[in-house]
């Protein structure tokens, strides 16, 4: 490396550690909503379906908040902007 | 428990890790010829994407090969086409949708046929410490065979045209447009493979949570049904990554080209 290469990002920390246990709790919710009938069953799929599209949505939020950080504001305002698409999508699906 | 809708979730996941053309383009073809509607098999296509995405995100993490300005970047162009497709599909005939499904597997197969391997080599010179992506560029370093491999996005024109078909595609037919967004990386963007993969893992979940928050508008998420793909996808995404490692990935992926063109074929016969 030389003075002059780009820096490394180091990871997010806690990151792969929060997705192990975002896995886990979405398998079991997952298992409960298309095992379990009535109410509750729908209750869990509902919050497991909810938290695998969450998931990569909060990964993009707290990976732009990590490059405001990083002074990288570049990328953290295209993070921000790929939400805000994401969250036009669901205002026009809304409609 | 649907256990159709689990066992084949299950089966294409683990598949579709083995090969890297992710489970949904073999899923949602294999849900339509069993007699579930286009429709209907669409936003389980993109449970099965999210979940298996979800599932390997923790490991590629750790090995530190996912490059997350790159995957952001191209996803703000395939995000924004997923959810046009998903908002057309509402509009669209089951006719349409299978024919678009048909083209989808037939193009799956094509790509999966003529993915090529590993192309980049190691740098003198770099260290373990060099491994990850740099701030403010779409650029990295990844650690292959001991050695350092560094790279750099190129073509971002051309990668945003290409993530704008496969997200387009994403939205009306549930598949993962993984089979697009990996080579486009690779190829068009001149990402090594390995990295460009990863990456896509990463870009095909936020894909996947844009059009499926749209078919939740609409209504059109069957709940349990979701779950269980959710859950076969997750279980077999883990599993598909474990056989990976103890396969040929070129093998596999001639058998699932093979099998994408018989589905696709029918497909487009029986629409």
């Amino acid at each position: 490396m030389t003075p002059d290469s780009p820096r490394v990002d180091s990871p997010v920390r806690g990151l792969g550690t929060a997705l192990r246990v975002v896995v886990v709790v979405a398998l079991g919710l997952s298992v409960a909503g298309a095992s379990i009938g009535g109410r509750v069953g729908r209750v869990c799929a509902a919050i497991a379906i909810s938290t695998i599209i969450a998931a990569p949505l909060l990964r993009v939020v707290v990976l732009s908040a990590h490059w405001y950080r990083k002074r990288d504001r570049r990328y953290a305002a295209v993070g921000l902007g790929l939400i805000a698409i994401v969250a036009a999508g669901a205002v026009l699906a809304a409609l | 428990m649907s256990w159709t809708e689990f066992g084949l979730a299950l089966v294409t996941s683990v598949v579709g890790a083995v090969g890297g053309l992710g489970g949904a383009v073999i899923l949602v073809p294999l849900l339509v010829l069993t007699g579930t509607s286009a429709r209907a098999a669409a936003p389980l296509g993109l449970v099965s994407v999210a979940a298996g995405s979800l599932s390997a995100g923790a490991r590629q993490i750790d090995e530190r090969i996912v490059n997350h300005r790159i995957g952001v970047t191209t996803e703000l162009f395939a995000s924004s086409a997923a959810v046009v497709g998903a908002l057309a599909s509402g509009l669209a005939s089951d006719r349409f949708l299978k024919q678009v499904l048909a083209l989808v597997a037939i193009s799956a197969a094509v790509a999966g046929g003529r993915r090529k391997g590993v192309r980049n080599v190691a740098q003198p010179g770099l260290s373990a410490a060099d491994v990850g992506e740099h701030i403010g560029a779409l650029s990295g370093v990844y650690q292959l065979d001991g050695g350092y491999v560094p790279y750099e996005a190129r073509r971002l024109r051309l990668g945003a045209a290409l993530f704008a078909v496969s997200g387009l595609l994403a939205g009306l037919a549930g598949a993962s447009g993984g089979f697009i967004k990996t080579p486009a990386t690779s190829e068009a963007m001149h990402v090594p493979v390995r990295v460009a993969a990863a990456t896509t893992t990463f870009t095909i979940g936020i894909t996947s949570a844009a059009g499926l928050i749209v078919f939740a508008l609409q209504g059109r998420l069957d709940l349990p049904t979701c779950a269980a793909v959710s859950a076969g996808s997750i279980v077999g995404g883990r599993i598909g990554a474990g056989v990976q490692s103890r396969l040929s990935p070129p093998q596999v992926r001639r058998f699932l080209s093979a099998l994408l063109l018989v589905v696709g074929v029918i497909l487009l016969v029986r629409g």
